[in-house]
């Protein structure tokens, strides 16, 4: 098997709720226990109401395209994926509540703005599942 | 509430020697085998003699930098050899930082806790020490712990979503799709720079290009070209302050600080160029500034003779032109064709090429431009009678900004 030669996440106290979420096939997002704000990147305090009680909810996985880009010159270890997309997914649950990560299963010249798209997991090695996105 | 309006001067501009691997292949600087801190010094030395004092006159140091090459202030303090710092300041905060540094090394003058005041930034983005990825723009791909990243870039680098070109791309893709700003718009700012760094000499890149090389130029991530994004150069550049009172018995005559203020929206993102929770990522940073910044001076837009603007992208140039109130939000694009931000047109921007032809050193070049202009010592990029001038520096969603005069 060669060696995953991309980035992988190194969890700190604040992310591994939800990388061990993507391990097990499931998306969850940080949200305040008090106000029910969700937010992203995870991180210690509410940005609504700065209360520091949060959960990890699972979400729907469905989103919407907020924005995108196709990466056509990449770092060499994204080389051998060119073109590849890389999107602002808007997710369901909350109009600010956004994530990055790629699109696949689709040609890059039919993404569209708020075009729906669904989360897979990817495990890209025994440790790690990347979430990544689909055509809805 | 306070004021720095008419407060403090900037009496001295330096540079050291710039260089840059400009060219989209990897070409190496001939300042490989100099140090940041070198080239700190060089600058500041240069403004410092400009100021017609010596290194033993300063008392205040400041500098901005981020996750890159930096020449740390205490460094330099040593280097030039600073009998005794009264004020100090690292700001770490991207290309929104520099312009920063000066304004609090204004207001520390003003407040009385220093009296001549140092501010440089110096950088290698071509060779050593600075996301060295790709020769134009940052990358962390180059960083030892690239393959086990941690924090936001866990949520990003996995993903092949590993530089700021990137994420800026999403921005001018939004920008685009919101209000229909076009690859030609964003290619009139490329080539309106190159323009103005043909008439510069300190200019890395002064070769002229047409509208058909900016949209031939590679697509290195779609909606983003090769000539839409800064160069990679190695150099630094430095100003001296001091109060308004002790400049009038300076060497110079005082460029006087009309007005300075910083800022941006909510949910900003400074590790990213596309702030993630953020309620518009495409809108600029100064929409929640400018008003503050120009109710200081006293002055509005139109009386603007020049606008250095922050441009590590062409489009970031038209999200300020909307944020600094030039146009309406979302009529950048419009504003920049035929010739309006050039020499000679209504409001040039950049007459020194900036970043995308000058080179890139985070706007203190723009400030050294902006004194040359008002001191009418700018050759053959003079403007005529330039009396007020913007100056900013900008990452997405943050920014500051000074307004200036003669």
């Amino acid at each position: 098997m060669t060696q995953y030669d991309k980035p992988l996440p190194h969890p700190n106290e604040e992310t591994r709720g939800f990388w061990e979420g993507c391990n097990r096939g499931e998306l969850l997002m940080q949200r305040c226990t008090d106000c029910c704000t969700f937010r992203f990147f995870p991180r210690p305090m509410c940005h609504v109401c700065n209360s520091m009680n949060a959960e990890w909810v699972k979400v729907s996985g469905k989103g919407k395209v907020f924005s995108w880009v196709v990466v056509r010159q990449g770092s060499p270890s994204f080389a051998g994926d060119v073109p590849y997309v890389v999107a602002s997914v808007q997710l369901a649950e909350q109009d600010d509540l956004r994530m990055f990560g790629n699109i696949e299963g689709c040609a890059p010249e039919d993404i569209e703005l708020d075009m729906p798209v669904e989360v897979f997991f990817d495990e890209v090695t025994e440790e790690v599942s990347l979430p990544k996105w689909k055509p809805a | 509430m306070g004021t720095l309006k008419d407060k403090v001067a900037i009496v001295g501009i330096g540079h050291s020697a710039t260089d840059g691997g400009s060219k989209f292949v990897k070409k190496y600087s001939k300042l490989s085998g100099v140090s940041d801190v070198q080239l700190a010094l060089e600058a500041c030395k240069m403004a410092i003699e400009d100021a017609g004092l010596t290194s033993k006159d300063i008392d205040g140091i400041g500098c901005a930098h981020a996750l890159d090459s930096a020449a740390p202030s205490h460094q330099v303090a040593l280097g030039l050899g600073v009998p005794e710092i009264s004020f100090q300041v690292d700001n770490y905060a991207g290309g929104a930082g520099s312009i920063a540094v000066v304004q609090m090394a204004a207001a520390a003058i003003e407040a009385g806790l220093a009296k001549n005041v140092v501010c440089y930034r110096a950088m290698k983005t071509s060779t050593a020490g600075r996301l060295t990825g790709h020769p134009r723009g940052t990358s962390i791909s180059q960083f030892p712990d690239y393959h086990s990243v941690t924090g936001e870039a866990e949520f990003m680098a996995p993903f092949g979503l590993d530089s700021v070109r990137m994420e800026n791309a999403m921005r001018w893709k939004r920008h685009m799709i919101k209000y229909g700003t076009t690859s030609e718009q964003s290619g009139a700012v490329a080539i309106t720079h190159r323009e103005h760094a043909a008439l510069n000499d300190r200019a890395l890149e002064r070769e002229p290009i047409t509208m058909e090389d900016y949209l031939n130029s590679p697509m290195i991530m779609d909606p983003v070209r090769e000539l839409d994004i800064c160069l990679a150069s190695d150099g630094g550049y430095a100003v001296v302050l001091t109060s308004a009172e002790s400049a009038r018995d300076m060497k110079r005559s005082p460029v006087y600080i009309m007005g300075a203020a910083m800022g941006g929206g909510p949910l900003p993102g400074y590790a990213s160029g596309f702030p993630v929770q953020a309620p518009e990522p495409a809108e600029a940073a100064a929409k929640y500034f400018s008003k503050r910044l120009y109710d200081m001076a006293g002055v509005g837009p139109g009386d603007m003779d020049f606008a250095q603007i922050y441009d590590c992208f062409t489009f970031a140039v038209i999200y300020q032109l909307e944020g600094y109130g030039f146009c309406k939000e979302g009529e950048g694009g419009p504003f920049v064709e035929d010739g309006r931000i050039g020499l000679g047109g209504e409001l040039p921007v950049n007459t020194h090429g900036g970043q995308l032809s000058e080179g890139y050193f985070w706007s203190m070049n723009h400030l050294y431009e902006a004194v040359q202009q008002l001191r009418g010592e700018a050759g053959a990029r003079q403007i005529q009678d330039a009396e007020i001038g913007l100056v900013t520096g900008h990452t997405a969603q943050v920014g500051s900004a000074l307004i200036l005069r003669r």
